[in-house]
């Protein structure tokens, strides 16, 4: 049984826990990173992007941060076998990073011929969760980690045998493995399908949710876009508080891409969720 | 208990948890849920920032400031009360006048200007130093050169045309070049806060070298409508060759989703 933290003759109440909060590790911020700013607890890195390269820098960043390694290709979803090369690749990342848990994506990238270059939301079907269990058994018994399956954005709605939430469920039980629960895909999907995000957050086992996504959205002709490129809307945090307030959430990322803020930007936004998380759990 | 991460100080243990304790107990020792037994540290946290931008230059300040300290201590050398210049002011100034000097000699050779021209010449100059000198404590400071110079050739350029003095533009191509990139340079000056600023911020803070505008303009070329920019849309820049046409920028480490 595990046994709750405690300060030496104080309540309990002295001692929050928190989920760390950290970014996705882009290049560009490679020399702020590693001066490690007090705002970064923990870093992500896309396994992609260490698969020819890096081995040196990744070794500096695991002496300094918890890691987490994330995929983009590994194609779980597509039936069939996934590709060796990638998955020896993705492993050998893994390994050097010394990562606390792998994560990829509840989609498909590629057929058996042609990589498609997106991701690509799976049917919520029996079968493609017999591939999508299948695949994450095996990503775990090569890589030895802990792996956690995040929900993707989706412009389409193919016809389902279960509801999202229930085909999580059911994908993190079979599989025994967690959920990377980004909250800007949700709110992004839960706006272009017009469904109800608490709702459907509530419908899901919060004892799955491991670590959060989050960045802000874009809305452009009427469609809410996921970009990468802003700053976190109020209503993303609004959001993140509430998984934060009830799930076992360990980390937080924030995930910037394009054209990346000055530092002084991201160190704010390190910031604010950090209170918001606070808050969170305080309340 | 108050909240906001302004009084308590964070301990992340070697398992991975981060607490956050009471300021109060920093110094005292703790368990973690992993079993693991650690100190509090005694310093607090960082207060948690509540900041704005600088108006001027684009530093971060606390809220309650007007502009940063740097930005204050120009703006005080204006006051007629406190006008010793420091060194870097004294040499911004010098270099002002030695460009004014050079455009203005540059000018009379070329176009053998009479002494009415000449003495409108020299007093435009006298008024562009004295703007010179009041951009260097308004505005930063390597984008009052650009300014000073832009001046000083628009001025010239100016006069020059409207005595109808074209001698030496013809045969001084480049002097022509620098009028028309001059009066570029003053179109842009309300801008130039911003994009100074923030090539500054990025090559001194964090050395950001993020894919421009142009590159990231041709990824999304690609892009026709919604069902094409789905939410991972900018992020694959990868092995798969995610994304059409992928990231082109070399120093783009790339996105991810």
């Amino acid at each position: 049984m595990e046994l709750g933290a405690v300060i030496d003759g104080v309540d309990a109440d002295a001692l929050l826990e928190i989920p760390l909060v950290g970014l996705g590790f882009r290049e560009p911020l490679a020399d702020w990173i590693l001066s490690m700013p007090e705002e970064i607890d923990c870093l992500e890195l896309t396994a992609e992007h260490f698969f020819d390269h890096g081995e040196d820098l990744l070794e500096k960043l695991r002496d300094l941060y918890p890691l987490s390694v994330h995929g983009l290709g590994l194609s779980l979803g597509t039936p069939g076998a996934i590709d060796q090369e990638t998955l020896n690749q993705f492993q050998r990342v893994a390994d050097v990073a010394n990562a606390r848990w792998i994560s990829e994506h509840i989609a498909f990238t590629k057929t058996e011929d042609v990589d498609l270059g997106h991701l690509n939301p799976v049917p919520l079907t029996r079968k493609s969760l017999k591939v999508l269990v299948d695949h994450a058994r095996q990503v775990m018994d090569v890589c030895q980690r802990p792996l956690i399956l995040e929900n993707i954005t989706s412009y389409l709605r193919l016809p389902e045998e279960l509801l999202e939430a229930d085909f999580i469920n059911q994908l993190c039980q079979q599989a025994g493995a967690g959920l990377l629960l980004d909250v800007t895909n949700l709110y992004i999907n839960s706006c272009n399908h017009r469904f109800d995000a608490l709702e459907w957050l509530h419908r899901l086992e919060p004892s799955v949710i491991k670590q959060l996504h989050i960045v802000g959205y874009s809305y452009h002709d009427g469609v809410w876009h996921d970009r990468h490129c802003e700053p976190i809307q109020d209503e993303l945090l609004e959001l993140a508080a509430q998984v934060v307030s009830y799930a076992p959430v360990e980390s937080i990322i924030i995930e910037r891409d394009g054209v990346l803020p000055p530092v002084s930007e991201l160190e704010l936004e390190l910031q604010r969720v950090e209170d918001v998380c606070e808050t969170a759990r305080c309340s | 208990m108050s909240v906001g991460g302004s009084t308590r100080i964070k301990k992340i243990c070697t398992c991975g948890k981060k607490y956050l304790v009471r300021a109060e107990l920093g110094g005292k020792r703790g368990k973690c849920k992993c079993g693991s037994v650690f100190t509090v540290p005694k310093h607090a946290a960082k207060p948690a920032a509540r900041t704005k931008k600088c108006p001027w230059c684009s530093v971060k300040i606390e809220i309650s400031r007007v502009s940063c300290q740097d930005c204050e201590r120009r703006k005080m050398r204006t006051s007629l009360a406190n006008r010793t210049l420091p060194a870097v002011e004294w040499k911004i100034a010098s270099i002002a006048v030695t460009t004014a000097m050079l455009v203005l000699v540059c000018a009379i050779w070329q176009s053998y200007l009479n002494e009415t021209h000449f003495f409108l010449l020299y007093g435009c100059f006298l008024a562009l130093c004295f703007l010179g000198g009041i951009l260097t404590r308004v505005i930063g400071f390597t984008r009052k050169l650009v300014m000073v110079i832009a001046l000083g050739f628009i001025v010239v350029g100016a006069v020059r045309y409207s005595h109808d003095v074209t001698l030496g533009i013809q045969q001084f191509h480049g002097l022509r070049l620098m009028m028309v990139f001059g009066t570029i340079a003053i179109a842009l000056a309300p801008f130039i806060d911003v994009l100074l600023g923030g090539i500054e911020k990025r090559s001194e803070e964090s050395h950001l070298s993020n894919c421009s505008a142009a590159e990231w303009g041709n990824i999304r070329s690609g892009y026709s409508g919604p069902s094409i920019t789905p939410g991972y849309g900018s992020h694959y820049v990868g092995t798969s060759g995610f994304m059409a046409g992928g990231c082109t920028s070399s120093s783009c480490g790339g996105c991810a989703g």
